[in-house]
């Protein structure tokens, strides 16, 4: 008899939900407010007992990695019950104690910062109760957008031995929560956006979205009711002055005062060689849309790294295998063979064993080069904790950039190794348009890291989180939080050192203009709480006696800070009991509640089951003359439950479409339509730099072959005068063409450029052709 | 206090075993310890409780997984902490098909796209018929 892996998928009660399986939770309604440094969400689930005896259901759910659970609460009967926070074992001590007295408890843990645990503790047969809990969050941004996501679904994580044994419930089992196909429950969204300044566009790569604009600000909706909650729901936001450095301060009811600065640093890229080693998941759950949204991906970054670079690509699962056993010298044989290599990646090498993997990596010899570790993977381990201490280990000469691919990647683990690397993480949405966060990220790994990044409060802040200065790429934005000594306004300077000289930018901050608020403290307290979580000592599990010690103090500090500001964390949870008069008595029936299979994970299910159609809106289309909101349609009461729509959800979605010039669909990138014509004339691009002059490129920039190649005649009679002019001609293209997305060609423009200047001596000449190219192109 | 007739609170027995309370909790849940003895605050555990959660506790210290540890006390193994080897080396996925049925699936092999599982389960309910109701599925 074989043993069974612990596998959700062995707990599946698959196709038995429809043959009555209980599942006690009916429904999730979540509303959020996004302002523009921060959301604040509430989620309200709704369970209902409809067995005949007591029961405690236990839903394991994902939330944003970057959390703070300030809030918690069960409604019943009416009657509020609001959750304090307890220390773990004690929150848990309470929970219990109250179940065997035959009262009501609703407890919430958190297992990692992006999975929680509900108990609902001892239903009566026939009661509903409500469990609402708020957390705020940081928002990602992408270029201009701000990256709102909402997990749905907990996807299945490869536990590794260790993560499988241990006295006591393991990982595994925490982590890995009963998975079916389908989920009776649905999920109804409402997003509220406050923004700055006017909304310029709003897109969803996830789901079809109904839209109500009014300036700045903006009601989203999914356009479909119950959603199935099984993949991220992703939302971009564009609205003008969001790059702008500011700050918000905030005074809580005690009177203390908090502050955020955001700051989205100009710079400009200065390329430079690496050593890049690209470490690829090849493990199952890549299987599908996700393995080739990487092979997609990886093609575009062999083409951008910076000549005098070395790299080798590193594929794991089970095991590990490298392209060339280290780096090696990037040229047009490596390239050509990597390139081979890329076409024909699988994911076929079963678990995903990245510790093994990252720590053969960092154990190779070091070349005079810097070191950069790009990791692609949906990120779907248990041991996260390990992983980011090994990085943490090796920052100082390793910095780590990650892709999170798929419809339920693990921000956490995709976010978490790019921050203790000091790099940064990009999140590919199946079938989303990769080529923009590839090159923006290239173009962050090709560039050396910024030193001596440094924040100074003139002396407002007593203390900040977090407390050593973030990386500071182009473009990224950086949060930086402060409780604040007095109330006496100041300026707040972010400056750092990079190959150009030093960059700097102020914000001036006027505690005298304090809003009343909690966000910003509950954030800084959670910037805290994890930069304590993800420390060195913290995660290093196993040590001396001192590194205990330490870890203890740590423990407890981070206890003293999540009871101060009500919020959740690895030490706290949140316990709200319901005293009753009469006990309700009888066996206590345990139901673990299954979550939905992420879609599209490990290629099981390419059909989505329901929407995940892309449509998106660009609001500049409108007549922004008209003072009403651009669609009218699908405005809901603030009832947590609504009643489902007569209207279907394909109406809606087409009212939507329609208000759209471009409305567009895709589910996976096997799917898409024709590719933008500028990744035909990327891919051609040769690992100088340089084009070469071919028919294929005449296709690309849409010239007759032969009109290219009489043209060149103006070139001729230099050496390599084919090349030149090819690329001549491609740079041309790309600035007529595709002038929108300059930041995404941008570095490979630039390598262009200095191929061409270490080619074309004679400047004059160089005009002269350029002119010609520009002519051809604009013709 | 002696041997049969001792009583713990469920505190007590987590001290007693070196382990949380919430560990006790699950490993009730799991059916690794008996369900505790009495109803409502006069819950309680005895030596027998005593005896399963260490004797649970030592094999997971050895390095077994809680499945293995399942298996090793259905079986009534006579060593139960024999190598490792014995347990997790080869990797099943068990998926439910219909009540009362399921699909094993050696972890090296593809698992069906949903379509031809769906497929496949709608086949066993027609041709099989129901073997059960929930209770079934549940045991």
């Amino acid at each position: 008899m074989p043993t069974t892996e612990p596998t959700p998928a062995s707990r599946v009660p698959a196709g038995l939900l429809a043959a009555g399986t209980p599942v006690p939770l009916e429904g999730v309604s979540v509303n959020a407010l996004v302002t523009s440094a921060s959301a604040r969400v509430t989620i309200a689930q709704r369970y209902r007992n409809q067995e005949r005896q007591p029961i405690e259901a236990v839903y394991v759910f994902p939330l944003d990695e970057g959390a703070a659970v300030c809030g918690f609460e069960a409604v019943t009967s009416g009657v509020h019950y609001v959750g304090e926070v307890r220390p773990r074992d004690e929150a848990f001590r309470v929970y219990d104690e109250a179940l065997l007295a035959g009262h009501g408890a609703y407890l919430l843990d958190e297992e990692r910062p992006d999975v929680f645990t509900a108990s609902i503790g001892n239903l009566p047969p026939g009661a509903e109760v409500l469990i609402r809990l708020t957390y705020v969050t940081e928002l990602a941004t992408e270029g201009n957008a701000l990256r709102f996501t909402l997990p749905t679904t907990v996807s299945p994580r490869y536990a590794p031995h260790e993560d499988r044994v241990g006295i006591g419930r393991s990982p595994d089992t925490t982590l890995n929560p009963p998975v079916a196909w389908r989920v009776p429950y649905g999920l109804d969204l409402t997003i509220a956006l406050d923004l700055p300044g006017a909304i310029t566009r709003v897109e969803s790569p996830s789901h079809p979205i109904g839209l109500t604009l009014d300036g700045a600000r903006a009601t989203v909706t999914l356009a479909q009711t119950k959603a199935a909650l099984d993949r991220d729901v992703v939302v971009l936001i564009e609205a003008q002055g969001l790059d702008a450095p500011h700050a918000i301060v905030e005074t809580t009811a005690s009177g203390e005062q908090t502050a955020v600065v955001v700051f989205q640093p100009r710079l400009e890229a200065a390329l430079a060689p690496a050593d890049v080693v690209f470490v690829v998941d090849r493990s199952g759950s890549m299987k599908g849309t996700s393995i080739e949204e990487v092979r997609n991906a990886l093609q575009l970054c062999l083409r951008s790294l910076v000549p005098g670079s070395r790299f080798d690509i590193v594929g794991f699962g089970d095991r590990f295998v490298s392209l060339f056993g280290n780096s090696v010298p990037y040229d047009e044989t490596t390239l050509a063979r990597a390139a081979e290599h890329v076409a024909l990646l699988q994911a076929d090498l079963g678990g995903t064993e990245i510790l093994p993997t990252l720590q053969a990596v960092f154990d190779r010899p070091r070349s005079e080069l810097p070191r950069q570790l790009v990791i692609f993977t949906d990120g779907e381990v248990t041991n996260t904790d390990a992983v980011l201490a090994l990085i943490g280990r090796q920052a100082s000469h390793s910095r780590v950039f990650t892709f999170g691919i798929g419809r339920g990647a693990s921000a956490h683990l995709v976010r978490g190794m790019a921050r203790a690397g000091h790099g940064a993480a990009e999140l590919i949405y199946a079938g989303e348009r990769l080529e923009a966060k590839v090159l923006r990220q290239f173009s962050r790994v090709m560039t050396p890291a910024l030193t001596d990044v440094t924040v100074d409060w003139s002396g407002l802040a007593i203390r900040t989180a977090p407390t050593i200065a973030p990386a500071v790429f182009a473009g990224g934005r950086v949060l930086v939080y402060a409780w604040l000594r007095d109330a006496r306004p100041g300026t707040v300077t972010l400056s750092a050192r990079g190959p150009r000289g030093t960059v700097s930018h102020t914000v001036t901050i006027d505690p005298g203009r304090a809003a009343a608020g909690t966000t910003v403290a509950s954030l800084a307290a959670r910037t805290r709480i994890r930069e304590l979580e993800e420390g060195q000592e913290w995660l290093a599990r196993r040590g001396s006696q001192q590194i205990e010690r330490h870890a203890g103090q740590v423990r407890e500090e981070i206890v003293r800070l999540a009871c101060a500001y009500h919020l959740a964390s690895r030490e706290t949870s949140f316990i709200a009991v319901e005293q009753r008069e009469v006990p309700v008595e009888g066996e206590v029936q345990l139901l673990r509640i299954p979550v939905a299979l992420t879609s599209g994970w490990g290629g099981v299910d390419e059909q989505p089951r329901v929407g995940g159609n892309i449509l998106a809106l660009h609001v500049q289309d409108w007549d922004a003359t008209n003072d009403a909101p651009g669609v009218q349609f699908l405005r809901r009461s603030e009832a947590a439950y609504p009643p489902p729509k007569s209207t279907g959800a394909s109406q809606l979605a087409l009212r939507v479409g329609r208000s759209l010039r471009e409305p567009f669909s895709r589910e996976s990138p096997g799917q898409r339509a024709a590719r933008p014509p500028l990744d035909a004339v990327v891919a051609l691009q040769r690992a100088d730099g340089s084009w070469e002059l071919t028919e294929k490129l005449a296709r690309a920039v849409g010239v007759e072959w032969t009109h290219l190649t009489s043209a060149s005649a103006e070139v001729s009679g230099t050496p390599d005068h084919g090349r030149i002019w090819a690329t001549m001609v491609a740079l041309a293209w790309l600035a007529r063409h595709a002038d929108e997305s300059r930041d995404e060609w941008q570095l490979l423009a630039q390598k262009a450029e200095g191929w061409l200047s270490a080619t074309v001596r004679d400047q004059a000449s160089l005009a002269r052709w350029r002119q010609a190219a520009d002519a051809l192109v604009n013709a | 206090m002696s041997g049969d007739t001792a009583r713990y609170g469920i505190d007590e027995l987590a001290e007693l075993g070196g382990v949380s309370r919430r560990t006790v909790r699950y490993y009730v849940q799991e059916q690794l310890l008996p369900p505790p003895l009495g109803v409502g605050r006069g819950r309680h555990y005895g030596r027998a409780h005593l005896d399963a959660l260490l004797r649970v506790k030592s094999m997971q210290e050895a390095g077994l997984t809680l499945e293995a540890v399942h298996h090793a006390l259905s079986s009534r193994s006579a060593a139960p902490l024999l190598a490792r080897e014995a347990f997790g080396r080869e990797v099943w996925r068990r998926l439910a098909l219909a009540p009362g049925l399921e699909l094993h699936v050696r972890s090296d092999v593809r698992v069906p796209p949903a379509s031809a599982l769906a497929a496949l389960s709608e086949w066993c309910r027609i041709h099989l018929g129901q073997t059960g109701d929930r209770h079934h599925a549940d045991d």
